[in-house]
């Protein structure tokens, strides 16, 4: 116990250093192990090694950069905007509407893309000159980007779902039909949140033009290809079609040939996407490997156990330990982004939580939502960097401030997952047990 | 000087662009077999042991860009607190700890190597040497190694602040 604290300790010192976060876990994990292992250096090295080739090996994390690929790709070829004008022609002429098509295009946007940034940065492009032409505050207007955005790693695909799943040895499958109902949750509950705004402060988001009914069938023929991708690797991956590592490169194949069919392809930008998904998948990687290592070390040195004898002896209830937890990771997502956290966190705390009888397809849910909400949590609150990178005269202090309102909704959903465990467990239920 | 960056952009670059073909290749050979598989029934041989091998290629290629560039990903919430000089000397000094580091990795990957050649491991189907893909990792992390180091004093000699590409999130 006292071991794996100091290696924490000195972790935090050289990540507060600016010493790149992947570096830090792994030579933190490869001292740490040698030390364990009496300075047997051929030994810690040998692990090190091991790690890094195997992982980049790893048959079930090749769906990772064929997710990325897929994200980029859909960005690209532009089916934001169908997405955008469908939610609008429903939705639009209600009091703030334009940002609840906001929120309800996001949540279309991530059932097709495994990332919150990607979501939030194609978003914005759509959603953002429509919701200025009509005189939304820009408070509102990008905090509905933004809180929208993080639904990107709840609803399938996910890419963290993705890691969670191969740290934990749980079923993807089971994990991404998990996800799809708390997003819908977090889409109604940021519905409700613009509501709130619009009552509160009317002038911060006034009506659109209603369409007619013609006008609304012709912008929902415009998703057609969402929904066909959709169907093809979420609906594939559920019914056991096909492996998660098929659904992501048959997903990304599908993008492409969507974006070549609708021209918005050339050589140069293809070649700008793919280098730009090999250089994102390489990061992760590297976070990965370095977090690999260094749980080789927390586990060598017994933290888990220790973890799970403290609590036993100090008698908590298993549901105090979670709210314990989800403080912990409340408190992380201030320093940490999103892949650094979990993958700090979740090797220490699943044998924990499973020990204490909760189910980990559940607890998975909760920590990505735990993640969405760092997305949007001040000072590193990734979502709203994004945001303001790709605004550039909007400032983060803004967004932040526009966001509350949507954190708190966020933490009411958090609560709501964590009471109910059947808003998660339900789909994977039904389909699968 | 100006010749060694040059040649260190060159490296990075090839080695990214044949990082970006592989993640086509790949994408392509996984559509490839669902297909064959679904419609024409008979699947790609020894498909999965490919993506391996082809996942491994893509991570790894990507390094050495990731290295010169100084693409990591980090915690910047304590900038304010270094002068530029500092940042400097803080930045050549984690460049070159990071190639010391990997060229270390890079020796006991060599090592695995060789021990995977003289035991004839192979691939289950399409019998690939498994350490030919170990000593490719091996090669790149030694490059990477290099360009770190050729970061390092770039960064150290140069008299602005060269590009630095960190950023606080994995993008995802």
């Amino acid at each position: 116990m006292t071991v794996s604290l100091i290696g924490f300790a000195i972790l935090l010192v050289l990540i507060f250093l600016r010493v790149p976060i992947a570096f830090a876990m792994g030579l933190v994990g490869f001292f740490g192990f040698a030390w364990l292992g009496d300075w047997n250096w051929n030994a810690a090295m040998s692990m090190a090694s091991r790690r890094l080739i195997d992982t980049a090996q790893e048959y079930g994390l090749s769906v990772i950069p064929l997710f990325i690929l897929m994200g980029n790709l859909v960005s690209r070829a532009g089916l934001s905007k169908e997405l955008y004008a469908a939610s609008y022609s429903f939705l639009g002429h209600f009091k703030g509407g334009l940002s609840m098509a906001t929120v309800v295009a996001c949540g279309g946007f991530s059932a097709i893309c495994g990332s919150s940034l990607a979501t939030a940065a194609t978003m914005a492009k759509v959603a953002l000159p429509p919701m200025r032409q009509y005189g939304y505050s820009d408070e509102l207007a990008t905090a509905s980007i933004a809180a929208g955005g993080t639904l990107g790693i709840l609803i399938p695909p996910s890419v963290i779902l993705v890691i969670y799943g191969l740290l934990t040895e749980q079923s993807i499958r089971e994990l991404f039909a998990a996800g799809f109902l708390p997003g819908l949750l977090g889409i109604i509950l940021y519905l409700c949140t613009v509501s709130y705004i619009v009552w509160r402060r009317p002038d911060a988001g006034p009506r659109g033009d209603r369409s007619s009914n013609a006008q609304r069938l012709l912008a929902l023929r415009g998703v057609w290809g969402t929904l066909l991708l959709f169907m093809l690797v979420i609906g594939g991956i559920y019914f056991g079609v096909f492996t998660p590592t098929e659904a992501a490169g048959v997903g990304a194949a599908g993008a492409f040939f969507i974006a070549l069919l609708r021209k918005s392809l050339t050589l140069k930008s293809l070649f700008h996407i793919l280098t730009d998904s090999a250089k994102t998948s390489t990061s992760l990687f590297t976070v990965l490997i370095g977090a690999l290592i260094f749980s080789n070390f927390v586990n060598r040195a017994g933290l888990p156990d220790a973890l799970l004898q403290i609590v036993t002896g100090m008698s908590l209830s298993p549901m105090m330990v979670i709210v314990m937890i989800l403080l912990i990771y409340i408190v992380l997502g201030c320093v940490f982004e999103s892949l650094s956290m979990l993958l700090l966190t979740v090797p220490v705390f699943f044998p924990l939580v499973q020990s204490l009888g909760f189910d980990l397809i559940w607890f998975g849910i909760v920590v990505v939502v735990v993640t969405e909400i760092s997305l949007i949590t001040p000072p590193v609150g990734l979502n709203v960097f994004v945001l303001s990178g790709v605004l550039k005269d909007v400032r983060t202090t803004t967004i932040f401030k526009g966001v509350t309102p949507f954190w708190c909704a966020d933490i009411v959903r958090l609560a709501l997952i964590v009471a109910l465990p059947a808003i998660s467990l339900w789909l994977p239920q039904v389909l699968y047990h | 000087m100006r010749f060694i960056k040059e040649l260190a952009e060159w490296l990075a670059l090839f080695f990214s662009t044949a990082s970006a073909i592989t993640l086509f290749a790949m994408m392509a050979l996984t559509f490839a077999d669902v297909f064959a598989r679904y419609v024409v029934n008979s699947p790609v041989t020894g498909a999965t042991e490919l993506t391996e091998i082809m996942l491994a290629v893509v991570v790894f290629t990507a390094m050495p860009m990731m290295a010169f560039r100084n693409d990591h990903i980090v915690v910047d919430l304590t900038d304010k607190f270094f002068s530029p000089t500092m940042h400097k000397i803080r930045q050549s000094l984690i460049g070159l700890l990071f190639a010391v580091a990997l060229f270390y990795l890079g020796s006991r990957i060599f090592v695995l190597a060789k021990r995977a050649l003289r035991n004839g491991e192979t691939t289950e189907y399409l019998e690939i040497p498994v350490g030919y893909v170990i000593n490719f990792i091996g090669v790149c992390c030694w490059l990477t190694a290099l360009l770190a180091v050729i970061y390092a004093v770039v960064n150290f000699v140069s008299a602005s602040l060269p590009a630095d590409r960190s950023h606080n999130g994995s993008n995802i």
